[in-house]
């Protein structure tokens, strides 16, 4: 699983952005084994950009592909912890994503 | 970041308590005294949440909402209408727009503060 | 995590409405139309995917949703209930049934879905016109499929939070009301659901909100707080808040200390303590009148109760319902508050009608003790204690009965399925559901009950072409009647279909060596002979039915409760087979009598009538007595004869009396020394070692303290036939 196959959001995951984000999503997650996102540059989330994550958690596994969640910004966080969603959307701890580096 | 609330009432007194509620709270704040000036001061800026009267002159509350529901940028943006007990064929004309939220005048700050913040925390 | 008295109380809730959707399903299937069935099928799904949100059961939230959205859609005329899909219905109650059932047995909570469940799932969606996504099991660094449930802790709020496809339009953000929830107490635990299985990816709108929460709340706020924390959403999201059982126990405590002046209705009362918010109980009055208009055009029925509304709604739980009913009955009228169902373990009442029996033996010893000390003025005292207790056994045995019918109706599904897996049509037939009996009798009659069913549809109604054939309706009839007589209760199993063929019974019979082929035998014994062990009738058993093997257990079943069960069939007219069973176990009618040295007890129900008896009168033949009653010529067994206890003392001359007992469409005669009159008797079973002695089925204590044997006179019956076979037995 190398870095450059990450996909990186930046910006907002609003309602304002949903429709936008789906398709870079959509054209991300299609055809590919791993999957693997990097929200650390992403600014704001809200409920319309946490279903796309939960949205596209299923499509990968509906195409038999893993998915993890590299690194998430101080917002993506707040709400990931709120609802205690950090394992089920495979977030990699501080610890598993340095090891993910240095690999 | 803080969370941008834009409060419109054409009552300056209002707008001032309010505001000064707000922005100890911890939001950011743009006023407006009607509906045609809140349109004029949306210019793309990120909107958390509008809190708005309902009788205002220019354009009203109503009118308002409707508004805001063509706009791309701001037609998912949370509204609150400041409704009267007495008019409560208002408070569901405001919902049958897309209003969901509202407080009944008369408010103390904290009252609004509470209600804000179930649709935005600071 | 332990299975606590919340997801117990679940779990008997979805059996409740899994029933009611049954009753509803079979009723659809006549009348596919049916508003009020419709309602009930979409409602039972509705509430159990509530519910089960409320506790995180994804699987069951997931499922029971599809098939609450087709009702929906059926209900509103967008789609056509069709057999096949009525069929399809049945199969996700049971389906449902299933879920549950592994949630119930799954002590740990968190194991997934097993992998044969999650097929027979997917596959009945994808009957129900929803492709599921393919099931990500496989892939096993993925297991957010597997269901995470709530902890079910007592002291903590359950919130459910469906949101609706406009939340996000409306500018809902449902994580803001997360976040100020939070800032009211603990969340102790989220369950955050995309139900996304009916939607494929490509119609996924990410504008749309699919979102739901499962939370389980830990905070001293009332509800009233709570549910405001959701005020804006309330267009926009269904809403459902379970209060924990601390603040359950605290509105059960406030409904009691009400003052009864206070109490104008329901609604006001729980708003009033803070059971339930001012904007649940305006939308359950607006179910209320909604359900009550729907009705109007038909025939004024009654408005459902609001109490049923919000628990329906997830507002509240159903005890405080139930408490603030008792409250408000109370302020109506104190007397009416023992009108309330109470629950008892049947041990317990099991324990108090063994006391009424011991009462009863009590009693009747007084009046002996009295009777003997010739204590006249006593005997007003007597009557009054023996009135009293015969009443209080009356009514203790009462507790126990239950009406047969919901027992009854079990076996609408039963012939259902088993007529739809033979290609058969049959209507099943219920009648006298009313006819009240004792619950430890219902429960035993249920397993030889449904054998019977089972043959009647197996083998005796035809295929629809065979009957056509034969000129009959193409549909068979199965009729199940229930009624009292004398003190039993008769249950009648009729069918219209083959009826048995004497003729083959017999050689059937022959060829196993149950009979000999010269034994003269009626055509009654030969139809008997099915009870017989190892005799099946047809040719080829089915997988229904059996071999043919249960018959005997069936008879041997029915007698065990001290009933008979009689045959009677007409080739290609049909089969009707009645089972007679005592009211209870517990107590009977007895007429006393006395024999040789000895008392005994025959059941008063079998009892037709005394006759003195005339040495004249009765015949021998084969070895056989014969007594000739007013022309009809009856046989009959000394009780001295049978048990060996003549008393020498008593001169020969004395006279005797003949008591009459009948058994099904039989009778017969006893002959004794002396009658002694009617009395109520508890029965004690014989031990162990006097379990094989024929003709005797109990024993009781008299009042003097005598030990009396209680006759089974269907067992003397046959011993009397066969009086040779006695001697052998002893």
């Amino acid at each position: 699983m190398s870095a450059e196959s990450a996909l990186v959001l930046e910006g907002e995951m609003t309602i304002y952005t949903a429709a936008a984000i789906r398709t870079q999503l959509q054209d991300y997650v299609t055809g590919r084994q791993h999957c693997v996102l990097d929200l650390t540059a992403v600014s704001e989330i809200d409920s319309a950009g946490l279903q796309l994550l939960l949205w596209v958690r299923r499509v990968a596994a509906e195409q038999r592909a893993d998915f993890q969640l590299r690194s998430i910004s101080p917002p993506v966080a707040q709400v990931l912890e709120l609802l205690q969603l950090e394992q089920g959307l495979n977030l990699k701890t501080s610890d598993a994503a340095r090891k993910q580096h240095e690999s | 970041m803080a969370k941008t609330i834009m409060i419109v009432d054409d009552s300056a007194s209002l707008r001032n308590v309010v505001g000064i509620a707000l922005k100890g709270a911890g939001y950011d704040v743009i006023e407006a005294s009607d509906g045609r000036d809140a349109l004029a001061k949306l210019t793309g800026q990120k909107i958390h949440l509008i809190v708005s009267d309902v009788n205002m002159p220019n354009m009203d509350g109503i009118t308002l909402v409707r508004e805001l529901k063509q706009l791309p940028n701001y037609k998912f943006t949370p509204i609150m209408m400041l409704t009267t007990e007495s008019q409560p064929e208002k408070k569901q004309a405001a919902r049958d727009a897309g209003a969901k939220a509202w407080l009944l005048k008369p408010f103390q700050p904290p009252m609004l503060l509470d209600a804000v913040a179930k649709l935005v925390l600071p | 995590m332990n299975l606590d008295s919340a997801r117990q109380a679940f779990i008997e809730e979805v059996a409740e409405l899994l029933q009611t959707m049954e009753d509803a399903l079979l009723t659809l299937e006549q009348n596919p139309a049916d508003p009020e069935s419709l309602n009930d099928v979409f409602r039972a799904m509705h509430t159990i995917k509530g519910t089960g949100g409320v506790f995180g059961y994804t699987p069951v939230v997931e499922f029971t949703h599809t098939v609450e959205t087709l009702m929906d859609q059926v209900r509103s005329g967008q789609m056509m209930l069709t057999k096949p899909l009525i069929e399809t219905l049945f199969e996700c109650r049971d389906h449902t049934l299933a879920l549950i059932d592994f949630i119930a047995a799954d002590a740990t909570g968190d194991a997934p879905l097993s992998p044969d469940l999650q097929r027979a799932g997917d596959a009945l969606l994808a009957r129900l016109g929803h492709v599921p996504p393919p099931t990500p099991t496989a892939v096993p660094v993925l297991n957010f499929d597997a269901p995470t449930y709530l902890p079910e802790a007592n002291d903590l709020w359950m919130i459910s939070l469906e949101f609706k496809a406009d939340a996000f339009r409306h500018g809902m953000d449902p994580l803001s009301f997360l976040r100020y929830l939070s800032s009211l107490g603990d969340l102790v635990h989220v369950v955050t659901l995309l139900p996304l299985a009916f939607i494929d990816s490509e119609h996924f709108d990410p504008e749309s909100c699919y979102l739901s929460f499962g939370i389980a709340f830990r905070s001293d706020a009332d509800k009233r707080t709570i549910a405001g924390v959701f005020e804006f959403a309330d267009e926009d999201c269904e809403i459902r808040i379970l209060e924990p059982d601390s603040a359950h126990n605290r509105y059960v405590d406030l409904l009691e200390a009400t003052p009864h002046d206070q109490i104008n209705c329901m609604g006001d009362l729980l708003v009033s303590i803070g059971a339930i918010t001012p904007f649940e109980l305006v939308r359950a009055l607006k179910i209320q009148e909604d359900s009550s208009q729907v009705l109007d055009g038909t025939e004024p029925a009654a408005k459902r109760r609001l109490g049923d509304i919000l628990v329906e709604q997830g507002s509240i739980k159903s005890g405080v319902v139930e408490q603030a009913v008792k409250t408000q009955e109370t302020a109506r009228s104190k007397r009416q508050e023992d009108n309330r169902i109470i629950r008892v373990d049947a041990q317990r009442l099991g324990h108090l009608i063994d006391l009424v029996g011991e009462l009863v033996t009590s009693s009747a010893a007084i009046r002996v003790m009295v009777k003997r000390a010739g204590i006249d003025n006593m005997n007003e005292v007597v009557d009054g204690v023996d009135y009293l207790v015969s009443e209080i056994r009356d009514n203790a045995l009462q507790l126990r009965m239950v009406a047969i019918g919901e027992s009854l109706s079990r076996f609408r599904r039963v012939v259902r399925d088993a007529s739809q897996e033979l290609g058969k049509l049959i209507d099943l037939v219920i009648t006298g559901g009313e006819t009240e009996l004792d619950k430890t009798v219902v429960e035993k009659i249920i397993d030889p009950l449904t054998h019977l069913i089972r043959n009647a549809v197996d083998h005796g109604i035809e295929e629809p072409m065979v009957r056509q054939k034969a000129d009959k309706l193409t549909t068979g009839t199965i009729h199940l009647n229930a009624y009292h007589d004398s003190g039993h209760i008769v249950i009648e199993i009729e069918d219209d279909g083959a009826g048995l063929d004497a003729a083959r019974i017999r050689a059937k019979a022959e060829a196993k060596g149950l009979v000999k082929p010269d034994e003269v035998l009626t055509r009654e014994e030969i139809l008997r002979l099915i009870f017989a062990p190892g005799l099946s009738t047809k040719e080829q058993a089915t997988s229904l039915s059996g071999r043919g093997v249960g018959m005997d257990v069936v008879r041997r079943n029915i007698e065990a409760l001290r009933g008979t069960v009689e045959l009677d069939s007409t080739l290609g007219v049909g089969t009707k087979i009645t089972i007679i069973l005592p009211l209870t176990l517990a107590i009977i009618e007895g007429f006393l009598v006395g024999a040789g040295r000895d008392q005994y007890v025959i059941p008063l129900s079998q009892v037709a009538e005394c006759v003195e008896m005339t040495a004249t009168a009765t015949l021998k033949q084969h070895g056989e007595h014969y007594i000739n009653l007013r022309g009809e010529v009856l046989p009959f067994i000394r009780l001295t004869d049978l048990f060996h206890n003549a008393d020498w003392h008593r001169a020969t001359n004395q006279r005797e009396s003949l008591v009459v007992v009948r058994f099904g469409h039989h009778k017969m005669g006893l002959v004794v020394d002396t009658l002694l009159g009617e009395l109520q008797t508890v029965i004690k079973p014989l031990g162990k070692l006097f379990e094989r002695l024929r003709g005797v089925a109990g024993a009781t204590i008299l009042g003097t303290g005598d030990i009396a044997l209680i006759l089974d006179v269907a067992e003397l019956a046959a011993i009397g036939q066969v009086p040779r076979h006695v001697a052998a037995k002893h």
